[in-house]
Parts: structure tokens; sequence; C-alpha cells
């Protein structure tokens, strides 16, 4: 029983990403347009192997500096001025990667340079020294929740650690490293994903993606809410079958999201179990809500797909026009997951979920000021 | 800066303060001393990190209500070199097990125990003051943390890893009594006069029960002392 919502404090001042289809109002035309950015690559890049779904921006082969590098600094250069990292400003800093795709670089025959990026530590410092940001820094790395965690963080960081900005920037661009390891686990196959398709066998595919969010204090156009986290902890790989890590949302949505009318951008990979799950609880909690997963375009761009998700969900809204679920061609888990685009006019606020390894789910609402 | 942090709690109470050594000693003895909670199936597919977390975790309590903060800076360092040695035919299992907050869940999922929230962190020089920034904003009033880093191989050899395995875990909360050590964010000093205190100088300091002051990027420092 819905009877109020609880009120937001922290605004999103500027929010943008990149993935293989362009910036976060390319990405939006382009879903809308039902472009996949997918495309069939040999899963061991230059070794070979099976061909798999994955959505670059750029030639994946690993170089010095970092094929991410030059995508970062592109990015930094649209984020708003301030003394980032300096007190009352500060970062914080996501992935689920970092360079270790590096670490492999180097141990099939690259130069020692590669291991400059192959810490987490080591890889943020470079990057952070070469935007010129200070040393408050936070690194978060908890698998593809990653971004929303960090987000969650930076919104504490104004409302209870009295900083006047925060930014939280994500990045994540795939290697061999990463699509051998999901391909071992054999949810990367040559199928391409079909997001809450009900069909025989599921798949992921996996996309680079890079994300900025500045978080502030002053009243800003869409506010954020504190977040939902919860690990189920029941499998590395898989949830509670009976689907209680999923409907463990409701309190928090109860209290959150209200009689606010929302939409839903969900984890959506393409694996059938988990897409299910979701799929199902969603539509059972939210019945009028439409759900959707840009996955099947974008590909999976791990811990950072929260923030560029939500980049892409903004910027969606802003031009009025929500992008379907994109990739599914068959019958669907549940009645709510849309398959169309629809005008974003009637809603309230997004909710935006992800999940990760361990059972991980993350969930936060943007909405209007009240 | 001290008008500016007004909003954040300025002390914790420090309790059960737990670190764990483990010179020399390999992953087999480590499955060998684990807590009986954790059943010999589980403790098979556990990595040494794993099993130093588990045993650090076992004087801690963590609920749903619970902040669970950890950090490594290099986590699951032999997970990773064997799983990059096992291109071109990459382990499934290895990869589960190189992912960052790994320790952590095998904990956890082994007795299939649900946890709230649960911030994992990484880095080096401004970890620790990391985890205490979490820990102070938290909505929680209980805080664990908890922290370790397992011996390398030829990672080492590249400065890539943690040259000795050790772990530790305390709790931070605002009961005063039988508290072992007070946490204080002192907002006034000047945290540029301090060198940051690193993930392994944080750890042997803990262990020696000393005091120390934990310079805060964001501003000021956090200061540990034992009661």
């Amino acid at each position: 029983m819905v009877t109020s919502h609880s009120k937001l404090e922290v605004g999103i001042e500027a929010c943008g990403c990149l993935t293989a289809l362009g910036d976060e109002t390319q990405t939006a035309e382009a879903l809308n347009a039902g472009v996949i950015g997918l495309k069939p690559v040999p899963v061991l890049g230059s070794d070979g192997g099976d061909l798999v779904p994955i959505a670059l921006c750029s030639d994946w082969r690993e170089r010095i500096p970092p094929r991410w590098f030059a995508s970062a600094d592109s990015l930094r250069s649209r984020i708003p001025v301030a003394p980032w990292g300096d007190p009352g400003f500060p970062v914080f800093l996501s992935s689920s990667n970092f360079g270790v795709g590096n670490l492999l670089a180097y141990c099939r025959g690259g130069s020692e340079a590669h291991l400059a990026y192959a810490t987490p530590g080591d890889c943020v410092e470079s990057l952070c020294d070469s935007f010129g940001w200070g040393p408050d820094r936070t690194i978060v790395s908890h698998a593809c929740v990653s971004s929303l965690v960090a987000l969650e963080l930076a919104r504490r960081s104004i409302e209870h650690g009295g900083a006047e900005q925060a930014i939280v920037f994500s990045f994540d661009f795939v290697s061999p490293f990463v699509a051998g390891g999901f391909h071992a686990l054999k949810i990367l196959n040559p199928l391409f994903p079909a997001p809450y398709e009900d069909r025989k066998e599921g798949s992921i595919g996996l996309g680079d993606g890079a994300a900025f969010a500045v978080l502030s204090r002053k009243p800003q156009e869409n506010l954020v809410s504190p977040a939902f986290l919860y690990n189920e902890m029941w499998h590395f790989t898989g949830n509670q079958p009976e689907g209680e890590g999923f409907r463990a949302l409701e309190p928090w949505l109860r209290q959150t999201v209200g009689e606010r009318k929302v939409w839903i951008k969900g984890h959506g990979t393409g694996t059938l179990e988990a897409g299910r799950l979701e799929a199902e609880s969603l539509a059972e909690l939210c019945p009028q809500a439409p759900l959707v997963s840009w996955k099947g375009s974008l590909g999976h761009t791990l811990g950072s797909c929260g923030l560029v998700e939500l980049a892409v969900a903004l910027a969606a809204v802003d031009r009025g026009v929500v992008p379907p679920t994109v990739g599914l061609s068959g019958s669907a888990f549940a009645p709510n997951v849309a398959t169309d685009s629809f005008d974003a006019q009637p809603f309230d606020g997004l909710l935006l979920l992800a999940n990760a390894f361990g059972g991980a789910h993350a969930a936060i609402l943007v909405a209007h000021g009240d | 800066m001290l008008q500016s942090l007004s909003p954040m709690v300025i002390e914790k109470y420090l309790h059960r303060p737990v670190t764990l050594r483990a010179e020399g000693e390999d992953t087999a003895t480590g499955r060998n001393l684990l807590p009986p909670v954790i059943s010999r199936r589980a403790a098979r597919r556990m990595t040494h990190l794993g099993t130093l977390i588990a045993r650090v975790l076992d004087s801690q309590s963590v609920d749903r209500e619970t902040s669970l903060i950890y950090g490594s800076t290099y986590a699951e360092t032999r997970s990773l070199e064997d799983y990059v040695d096992s291109f071109p035919r990459p382990s499934p299992l290895l990869f589960q097990g190189s992912i960052h907050p790994s320790a952590i869940q095998q904990v956890f999922v082994s007795t299939k125990f649900p946890v709230g929230e649960f911030v994992p962190l990484t880095g080096d020089r401004h970890l620790v003051a990391s985890m205490l920034n979490i820990a102070f904003r938290s909505a929680a009033d209980r805080a664990v943390l908890v922290g370790g880093e397992e011996r390398g191989t030829w990672l080492l050899d590249h400065g890539l890893a943690s040259p000795e395995a050790w772990a530790w875990s305390l709790e931070l909360n605002s009961a005063r009594n039988g508290a072992a050590g007070v946490v204080r964010l002192n907002a006034e000093t000047d945290e540029t006069k301090e060198d940051p205190i690193g993930h392994s100088l944080f750890f042997r300091t803990l262990a020696e029960r000393r005091p120390m002051t934990v310079p805060n990027p964001g501003g000021g420092s956090f200061s540990i002392s034992w009661q």
C-alpha cells in the first residue's frame, strides 16, 4: 500500500557518458532507432577464439597509453570545472576492470609499460593525475554494481559529509581478460543478447562504457534518492531461485518511490534465470511501470553500467522519448517489458537497477523535486 | 573545513579490533584454520585471502543493518596470477575468484548469509581514510571494517602484490561501553603535514595498538586512540 514518498535532497548537476554508439544523446537516439552496437568479435582479440558480441568504442588491441585513456579524457573535457579531489569536492571512481587488461597484455608479450596500469590504485592514480584531480579519491570496485555504489557514496558525501559537489567517474573497457572470463562461464556466446526474452538459451554481450555524474547540494531539475543496496550472498553467479533477492526491493520502493509514476531501466543482461526473476518481480512490485533494458545493443558495460545507463536515460527523458528494450524479438517474461519507445512526459521519475556477482543488487530513483 | 564538515559524525567507538598475520602460511593451512561455520566443501574453493577474511570476521557480528566496508589494495592476487596464466583457455573459477570483492563473497556465500550494505574499496594511499569516511557517513549505527592482502608470487616480482599475507577487522559504532578505542575526525588538522597511511602501515599500527593519525584527503584527519 503506497501512501507517500520520501523527499530527495541531492541533485544531479551534470551527467554524461560514452558508449559504442557515441555520447548519451547519440546513444539514446540510436537506441530509439533500434541500432545494435554489438558486433561479432573474436573473444581473445588478436589471439582469435569464438565470435562473441561486443560493443567497442575503439580497436581493442591493448596499447600504451591504454585505449581507455583517450576516451576517458574526452569525457573529462565535458565535466563542469571544479577543484575536483580537493576538500569539499570529493571524487568517486569506479570500475570492475580498471586496467587489468593491461596485465594480460603484458603477459602475452607486451611491454613492461603495461604494468603501470595493472592495479586499480595505479590505474586511478595515473588517470586522476592526468586530469589534475586532487587526492580526495574513493575507489569502488563491486563488480557490476560499482558505479551505483559509488553514486550512493557521492550522494552521502553531500548529504552527510559537507561536500558542495561530488563527482562519480566510472569506466570499463572490454579486454580479452574479461571477455575470456565471461566466455569461460558460458554466458558470453555467439548468440546476441535478447534481454527479458523467453527463449531456449541465454546470452550476454559486453560493451565499452564510461560515464560521469556531478552531484550537488544546489537545487537541480533531477534529484537522486538514497540507494537500495542488498547482497544475496546465495551463489557467486546465481540468484536465490525464488527471487527473494529481487523482491527485497519492496520496502525501499514503498518508502522511496511511493506514489510516483515511474519507468524502469532494469539490469537485463540477457541471461535467462536472472532476466526472468527481475522481470517477474518488477511486474509484481510495479505493475504499471514499463521495464526496459538496453544491453541488447550497448552490451553490458560491467561496473559502469549503472552510470552509463543513467546518462542515457536522462538524455532520453530530455528528448522526451524513452528507448525500448533492444534485441528482444520473441515473447517477454512479463507484460511490463516495453518493446516500443514511449513518451517520457507522463512519468515523475525513473528507477535504475543493477545487479552483480554475489547476488548484489543496487537501485536508485531519479525524480524531479517535490 | 570545520564548518563544512559539521553535519558528519565526528566520533565513533572502536570495538573488537582483530589482526591476523599469516607469514609463511599457505592456502591449505589457511583452509584448515577456518571457523567451523564454513563447511569443508566451501573451504576447498576458498582463496588464501578468503580464509584470512573469514578468520578475522569470525569475531564480528554482521546483520542486515550493518554497513560492511571492505578494503584491499591488491585483493585476489593469486587468483589473478593463475587466471592470467590460464590463457588461452581461461578458467571460469579463477575468473570468478579474481574479482575484487571475492574474498568477502566467499565467506558469506559459504553460509548463504545475506548482507545489506556492502562497500568494497580499493587503492592504497588513502584507502583507510576512504573506509573511515564511509563508516562515518553511513546511516547504519554499526559499521564493520575489514581488510587484508595475500602474498603474491610473480606479481610481487613487479611490485604489484603484497609481500605478506595478513588481515584485520574492527567494528565502529556509537557505544562507549566496552570500546577498545575511539576514532575521531579532527576537522582542523592540516592534512598536508601528514603522510598518508597506506594499507600495510595501518595494519601494522593496528596490530600493535599504537595511536595513529590517518590524514583525510577530504580535510582534517582521523585520530585513533586506545582506551
